[in-house]
């Protein structure tokens, strides 16, 4: 069940910790807003998808840096460009697909720099798996320690996989979007979505399973 | 049903979209070979790893404020603090010259209070 922001909605009590999710009527109005370049409006709009960008480009270029100057990026566009937005999807995937593009740009960005020898990027995944986030409850030592190595494996494993095998499973796994939302973010037909995403997962899980052989066996 | 058969709809039962006479064979097979019921087990908990609560960075709103002034020439998200004490209005190199001078101003008067106290 998802709640209104109280900006759109005053009425209406929002919990602490539940999702923010807008109704068809709350978006138009937002849009609308938006559109006529209100600043409050925009700031409601980041505060609303920054976590599910943020997670997205977090799993997609498995760099914590790189991952907030991008969703960043993202909002600055979403901004510049929200004349464009015709509503033939939800203002959620539209931005999901900004998301994707840049980081796909981002990501050929380094391919490139990395033929050419600089392995920058590689050495900041491999810094920044080793801390990763957690939420508010402190764990017990061991615990804390199993969820921090199996962290780092998944992060590894993701940057094993191509781009598009990433962005398939952060959009379904992470953002539990439908298929065809999935279709309307990447452009893929709903038979093929199906299909690459099987596959994504498989190579996902052959890479996490032999990473996780891997640290038992140094452990 | 056979094991790789079975393999193939990993991805579509871990998302309920199997048929019921795929599912029931699936459920079947699985619950013949334990080892395939494993790995299944595994492929679950992996996907669910991909899950992450991270939360965005607290600062991430700032950034994309400044960043969309900058980038618009202080047209929107403009410096409130600035504008309100009207130094955003003003050339940079008159606040210089302005600071210059009233520098100067100071050192004079600190120079002429220190002559008058020494003067007998």
């Amino acid at each position: 069940m998802g709640h209104l922001h109280p900006e759109l909605s005053p009425q209406r009590v929002l919990q602490p910790g539940s999702p923010l999710v807008l109704t068809g009527d709350d978006e138009e109005q937002l849009l609308a807003r938006l559109k006529r370049r209100d600043e409050a409006a925009f700031n409601q709009l980041v505060r609303l998808h920054q976590g599910a960008v943020y997670r997205q480009l977090l799993r997609v270029l498995g760099d914590a840096a790189e991952a907030e100057d991008l969703a960043q990026e993202v909002f600055v566009t979403v901004f510049k460009a929200i004349e464009s937005f015709r509503g033939e999807s939800r203002l959620s995937t539209w931005i999901h697909r900004i998301a994707q593009n840049h980081a796909r740009n981002r990501l050929k960005f380094h391919g490139r720099r990395k033929r050419k020898g600089d392995s920058a990027l590689d050495d900041n995944i491999e810094d920044n798996v080793a801390a990763p986030e957690t939420g508010s409850r402190i764990p017990r030592p061991d615990h804390q320690v199993e969820a921090q190595q199996a962290e780092a494996n998944i992060r590894k494993a993701m940057t094993l996989l191509d781009e598009e095998q990433r962005t398939l499973i952060v959009l379904r796994d992470l953002e539990n979007m439908s298929y065809e939302a999935i279709q309307q973010v990447t452009g893929l037909p709903s038979g093929t979505v199906k299909s690459r995403l099987h596959r994504a997962r498989m190579a996902l899980h052959e890479n996490f399973r032999a990473l996780s052989e891997g640290s038992e066996g140094r452990s | 049903m056979t094991s790789d058969e079975a393999r193939e709809l990993f991805s579509a039962a871990y998302d309920a979209q199997l048929t019921p006479d795929e599912q029931q064979a699936f459920d079947r097979l699985l619950e013949a070979a334990p080892e395939l019921a494993r790995e299944y087990a595994e492929f679950c908990a992996t996907l669910a790893a991909v899950r992450t609560d991270a939360p965005a960075p607290p600062d991430l709103l700032i950034g994309v404020q400044t960043r969309l002034r900058n980038a618009s020439g202080g047209r929107y998200y403009k410096d409130r603090f600035a504008q309100r004490s009207g130094v955003a209005r003003l050339p940079p190199w008159l606040v210089m010259i302005a600071l210059s001078v009233l520098l100067s101003l100071a050192w004079l008067g600190f120079r002429l209070l220190h002559v008058i106290q020494v003067a007998p």
